[in-house]
C-alpha cells in the first residue's frame, strides 16, 4: 500500500542479494545502518513508544475507561493529570492513546506474523518444488496482486462481523503476497547450493530439508521485509477501525481514536491531534528504518 | 612539426567522497596531432575514461578538475557548459564502450542520429537524414534506410557500435575519443569495427584516442601509447617502443600477460600479483611499488617523474621509474 | 501489439473468474445467514426471504445463477437498502466516486511527476530536501488524518471551504476531498519519479546524449523524460487501487454520496450482496484498468510493443 511496485521489486531484488552476502558484507551493512542517524533515532523512538504503551496503562492514575464528570471534553491540562485532555465521556486521552498504541502495535506485529507464516511457507514450498506447481502457485499470487486487498478484508469483516481476531487474520491473509515472492526467489537460489544437494543425496525428506536448510537461509531477507510490513499493517488496521470495521469499543486503537477525534474536530481538536501524531511518528520511524535498511544493503544508492 | 591539435597539461581529477578525496587522474600530460592515433592502456580504474570524460566537461558533481587542456589553442578545461556543449559531438566526439545501454532505448535510431546534425550544423531534417545515410554507408551498415526506423534493441551489438561510431563522426570531428569501443563485442565483430576504425584513420585527418585494456587493439591501430596506472602515466612512447622496448616494470608485466601464438602452451600465462591501489590511498612514492618485483627504497618515498627514457630529447619514449636513473 | 493485447486479455479472464468464485464461496461459507439477526421473524417469512434471495437452492445452482447474473451486470438486491438493487446503488454512487477519484488521480499524477522530476534535477538542494521531507510526511500520514486536518484549517478556522456534502460536484465542495485523497499519492509519485529520474540521469545513454553536445533541455525532455515516466505508468495500476481504497474513507469523512459510503454502510449492516457486488465491480474495474495500463505501457515502450513472444 505504501510501496510502489518498483520499490518493491527493487527491495525484493536487494533482499535476495543480501541473503547470499558474506559475513563481512552483512557487518558492513550493520555498520552503515548504525551510522544512519535518522534510522537509529527512529529505532530509539520506537522503543520509547513501545515501552510507553506497555507500561503507561498499568501505571497511570486514570484507567482507560475511567470517566470523570468534572472533565468532559476538557483540553490538555497538568492539573488532573489529563496531559492530552479528555474525550466526550471524560476519559483521559493520554492513557487511551497509550493503550491504543498497545493495540495498534500488537495488531501490526501479529498480522505481520500471520503474513510471515503464510508467506514463508507458501514461498518456500513454491520455490522448492519448482516447475508446474511453482508456476501455478505464483499465478495465484499474481492474481491476488491485482485485487484491492483492503476491500477483501472488508468483505471478510462483513461476512463474519467485526472481530479483532478476524482483523488479525484478514490483514495477515492478504498481506503475505510480497513475502511469498521474496521467499520463493531466495529459495530458488539456495536450492542450487551444494549443501542442499548433498542433503537430498543422503536421503533427507523434503519437509525436513525445507525446515533444516531452506528456511534458515531465507530468514535474513525476510526480517528486512518485516520492518516494512508492520507499518503497512498498522495503517490497514487504522483504516478499518476508522471505518468502524476494525477494533470496537471498549477496546481502542489509534485508528479508532482518530475516527472519534475526527468527528469532534471543531470542538475538541486534541482528540484528533494526539492519536494522529503518535500514528504519524510511528509511521515516520518505520519508514526511516526501512529506508535505512535499504541504503545499508545497497550503498550504491547514495 | 605542426602544433598538436589537443594538448593536456597537468590534468588532475579528484572526487570528494565520504571516504575522503579520491584521485582518479593525477597530473597527466600528453598531446595529439591531427591524423595521429594515441592508445591509452591500463587496468580498469586506472583513470583512462575519467581523463577524457572530465576533459569534456562530462564530470560528476563531486569531481574537481584542475590543470589545462587546449584544443586548437583554446583552453577547454572548465570552460563554460555552453562552449563545451558546442564542442562535444561536433569538434570532439566520444564513443563509449557499452553500446547496449549507450543509445536511448525509446528513440528511433534515425532520430538519435539526425539530432546531432540538426543541433550542431543547423540542418533541416531532410538534409540531416541525407548526411546520416551517407555516414551509415561509411560505417558499413546494410539496409541503412530501414535501420533508421528501428529502435536500439532491434539491432545487434556490432550494429549498435557502428551506429555509435557514425553518430560520433557525423560532424566530422577533429578529435575522436574511443572508450573501449570493442570491449563488449565478440571477436569477429571486434575485428570488423577495428578495420573500420583503421580505414577512418587512413581517410580522415582525425586525431584518435583509443582507450582500451586490450594491447592487441593498440598494436593494430595506434601510433603512440600512453600506459596508465592509478591515474598516472607511467610510460609513453611509440607502439614499437612500448611493444619491443618497454621500460617500466608495469608495462613489461602487461605485455607478459598477453597470450601469444608462438609461446609454449604448457607455460603459464603471467599475471601481475596484487591489485591496483585504492584511489583514496595511493602509495607515496611510485604507485606500482607494492606489486613491483624490482622496487627498492626510493620507490617507496619518491614519486618518479615521467622523463625521457633514453636521455635524448628527440626520442619520444618517456618512463616514470627510478630504475631508469639507477641504470644510467 | 495485437498479440500483446490478446495476451493481456487472456490473463485477465481467469483473474476475473477467480474473484467472482472466491467472493461467492466466501459469502456462502460464512457462519449463519444474513437474516439471522432477524430471529423474531416467523419461519415462513424467513423462508420467503431465503427464496427471494435464492438461498434455498443447492449451492451449485446458486453459484451458476450468481455467475450468470454477475456477468450480465445483475448483482442482486441490496439487503439494507430495501428498495434498491446493488446495480442501482452503484449507478447512484459511481458518478460521484469516479469524479472524485479521477480528479484526485489526475492531480496526483501531474503534480507528483512534476515535483519529483524537479527534485531530481535539483538534487541535494533546499528545494529537493523540502519536497522530499514533505513527501515523507505525505507517505507517513494517512489520508484519514489529513482530511480532518484540512477540514479544521480550511473549513472551521478559515471558513473558506465547505467541509461536507457534494452539492452535485460543485468546485468548492470538491477541493478538500480531492486534496485529501490526492496528497498521499502525490507524495508516493514524487518519490518514485525522483528516484527514476536520478537513476536515468546516471545511465549510459544520457551520457551519450551529453557527449553528442545536446542541450541540457533536450537531454532531459527527449532522452530522459519518457524513460522516467514509464515506471509511473506501471504504477498507475496500484495507484488506481489505492485511490479506490482511499476514496472510501474520504467519502465517509466528507459525507459524499459515493460508492464508498454504500460500501461501508453495507459492511457495517452486513449487507452481503451490496458489499459483494461492490467488491466484484471494483475488482473488475481494476482488472480492466490494469489492462488499459498494460496497453498504454506497450504503446509507450518500443521494447514491449515489438516483443514477438510473450
Amino acid at each position: 500500500m505504501i510501496w510502489t511496485k518498483k520499490q518493491r521489486d527493487k527491495t525484493q531484488d536487494l533482499m535476495q542479494k543480501s541473503g547470499d552476502a558474506g559475513r563481512s558484507l552483512m557487518d558492513d551493512a550493520i555498520e552503515r545502518f548504525r551510522r544512519n542517524k535518522a534510522a537509529m533515532g527512529s529505532v530509539y523512538v520506537l522503543i520509547i513508544i513501545t515501552l510507553l504503551s506497555v507500561f503507561i496503562p498499568m501505571l497511570w492514575p486514570h484507567g482507560i475507561e475511567d470517566m470523570s464528570w468534572e472533565y468532559i471534553s476538557s483540553p490538555p491540562s497538568w492539573g488532573a493529570f489529563h496531559l492530552f485532555g479528555t474525550d466526550g465521556n471524560g476519559r483521559d486521552l493520554f492513557v487511551r492513546v497509550m493503550y491504543g498504541g498497545r493495540v495498534s502495535l500488537t495488531i501490526g506485529v501479529m498480522t505481520t506474523v500471520v503474513a510471515l507464516i503464510i508467506g514463508v511457507t507458501y514461498g518456500t514450498v513454491a520455490g522448492y518444488l519448482g516447475g508446474r506447481v511453482d508456476g501455478f502457485m505464483m499465478r495465484i499470487v499474481d492474481i491476488m496482486y491485482a485485487m484491492p486487498l483492503l476491500f477483501l478484508i472488508i468483505l471478510l469483516v462483513t461476512v463474519a462481523g467485526p472481530n479483532i481476531y478476524l482483523v488479525f487474520l484478514g490483514i495477515g491473509a492478504v498481506e503475505w503476497l510480497t513475502m511469498a515472492r521474496i521467499v520463493r526467489g531466495q529459495t530458488m537460489s539456495v536450492k542450487r547450493k551444494e549443501y542442499v544437494e548433498s542433503a537430498v543425496a543422503i536421503g533427507l525428506t523434503t519437509p525436513r530439508i525445507i525446515r533444516r536448510y531452506i528456511v534458515p537461509n531465507v530468514i535474513g531477507p525476510v526480517i528486512v521485509f518485516v520492518t516494512l510490513l508492520i507499518p503497512t499493517n498498522i495503517i490497514v488496521e487504522s483504516y478499518l477501525s476508522f471505518l468502524g470495521l476494525g477494533v470496537q469499543e471498549p477496546l481502542t486503537s489509534w485508528g479508532l481514536l482518530i475516527s472519534q477525534g475526527a468527528t469532534q474536530i471543531n470542538t475538541a481538536p486534541w482528540l484528533l491531534v494526539f492519536p494522529a501524531t503518535f500514528l504519524a511518528i510511528t509511521m515516520f520511524c518505520f519508514n526511516f528504518i526501512g529506508d535505512g535498511l535499504r541504503d545499508a544493503l545497497d550503498p550504491r544508492e547514495r | 612539426m605542426t602544433d598538436p591539435i589537443l594538448s593536456v597539461d597537468n590534468l588532475t581529477v579528484r572526487f570528494k567522497s565520504p571516504r575522503g578525496i579520491l584521485t582518479a587522474v593525477d597530473g597527466l600530460n600528453f598531446s595529439i596531432n591531427a591524423g595521429e592515433c594515441v592508445g591509452i592502456v591500463g587496468e580498469s580504474g586506472s583513470g583512462k575514461s575519467q581523463t577524457f570524460l572530465n576533459m569534456l566537461g562530462l564530470k560528476a558533481e563531486n569531481a574537481e578538475v584542475t590543470g589545462s587542456a587546449r584544443f586548437l589553442d583554446e583552453e577547454i578545461l572548465n570552460a563554460s557548459p555552453h562552449v563545451m556543449r558546442k564542442l562535444r559531438g561536433n569538434q570532439i566526439s566520444m564513443i563509449f564502450q557499452d553500446s547496449i545501454t549507450g543509445l536511448t532505448p525509446h528513440l528511433k535510431i534515425g532520430r538519435q542520429l539526425d539530432e546531432v546534425l540538426i543541433e550542431h550544423q543547423n540542418m533541416n531534417r531532410a538534409d540531416a537524414r541525407r548526411e546520416v545515410l551517407e555516414m551509415l554507408e561509411v560505417v558499413q551498415i546494410p539496409e541503412a534506410k530501414r535501420r533508421l526506423e528501428m529502435y536500439p534493441h532491434e539491432l545487434s551489438g556490432g550494429m549498435r557500435q557502428r551506429i555509435m561510431i557514425a553518430q560520433a563522426l557525423l560532424c566530422k570531428p577533429k578529435v575522436l575519443i574511443a572508450d573501449e569501443p570493442t570491449t563488449a563485442l565478440d571477436v569477429t565483430v571486434q575485428a570488423r569495427i577495428l578495420y573500420l576504425m583503421r580505414k577512418l584513420k587512413a581517410h580522415t585527418q582525425m586525431a584518435i584516442f583509443m582507450i582500451t585494456h586490450d594491447l592487441g587493439v593498440i598494436a593494430g591501430l595506434c601510433d603512440r601509447v600512453i600506459v596508465m596506472y592509478a591515474g598516472r602515466a607511467v610510460e609513453m612512447g611509440t607502439v614499437d617502443d612500448i611493444f619491443y622496448r618497454p621500460q617500466h616494470p608495469y608495462t613489461k608485466a602487461l605485455l607478459q600477460s598477453i597470450p601469444r601464438l608462438d609461446s609454449d602452451p604448457s607455460e603459464r600465462l603471467l599475471t601481475i600479483p596484487g591489485n591496483p591501489p585504492s584511489l583514496s590511498n595511493i602509495p607515496v612514492g611510485c604507485a606500482f611499488t607494492p606489486r613491483c618485483d624490482f622496487a627498492f627504497d626510493r620507490c617507496r618515498t619518491d614519486r618518479p617523474l615521467l622523463q625521457s627514457a633514453h636521455g635524448t630529447p628527440d626520442n619520444a619514449q618517456c618512463v616514470a621509474c627510478h630504475l631508469k636513473d639507477n641504470a644510467a | 501489439m495485437i498479440r500483446y493485447i490478446i495476451d493481456r486479455l487472456m490473463g485477465a479472464i481467469p483473474t476475473f473468474l477467480v474473484i467472482i468464485t472466491g467472493a461467492f464461496f466466501l459469502m456462502r461459507l460464512a457462519p449463519g445467514g444474513p437474516f439471522d439477526d432477524l430471529a423474531d421473524l416467523p419461519p415462513e417469512v424467513l423462508a420467503n426471504i431465503n427464496q427471494a434471495y435464492n438461498l434455498d437452492k443447492p449451492l451449485l445452482t446458486q453459484y451458476v445463477l450468481f455467475m450468470k447474473n454477475a456477468v450480465t451486470g445483475n448483482l442482486g438486491p441490496s439487503f439494507s437498502y430495501q428498495d434498491y438493487s446493488v446495480s442501482e446503488l452503484l449507478a447512484i454512487g459511481l458518478p460521484v466516486s469516479i469524479k472524485l477519484g479521477l480528479t484526485a488521480l489526475t492531480i496526483a499524477v501531474i503534480i507528483g511527476a512534476i515535483v519529483g522530476i524537479l527534485a531530481a534535477l535539483r538534487k541535494n538542494t533546499a528545494f529537493d530536501y523540502t519536497i522530499m521531507g514533505a513527501a515523507m510526511t505525505g507517505v507517513a500520514v494517512p489520508n484519514f488524518v489529513i482530511a480532518p486536518i484540512l477540514m479544521l484549517i480550511f473549513g472551521i478556522y478559515l471558513k473558506i471551504l465547505p467541509i461536507s456534502g457534494w452539492n452535485d460536484g460543485a468546485l468548492n465542495h470538491m477541493v478538500l476531498p480531492v486534496t485529501a485523497l490526492a496528497i498521499p499519492k502525490i507524495a508516493i509519485i514524487a518519490r518514485l519519479m525522483r528516484g527514476n529520474m536520478l537513476e536515468i540521469l546516471r545511465s549510459d545513454y544520457i551520457r551519450t546524449a551529453r557527449a553528442k553536445g545536446m542541450r541540457e533541455s533536450v537531454v532531459i525532455t527527449r532522452h530522459a523524460l519518457k524513460a522516467a515516466i514509464l515506471p509511473l505508468v506501471s504504477y498507475l495500476g496500484p495507484a488506481i487501487a489505492a485511490i479506490m481504497t482511499g476514496s472510501v474513507v474520504i467519502e465517509m469523512i466528507f459525507g459524499l454520496p459515493g460508492v464508498g459510503r454504500y460500501f461501508v454502510y453495507g459492511a457495517i449492516n452486513r449487507d452481503y450482496p451490496l458489499v459483494m457486488g461492490i467488491v466484484v465491480f471494483y475488482a473488475t474495474a481494476i482488472i480492466l484498468l490494469n489492462l488499459l495500463v498494460d496497453i498504454l505501457y506497450g504503446v509507450l515502450d518500443p521494447r514491449v510493443r515489438q516483443e514477438k513472444t510473450p
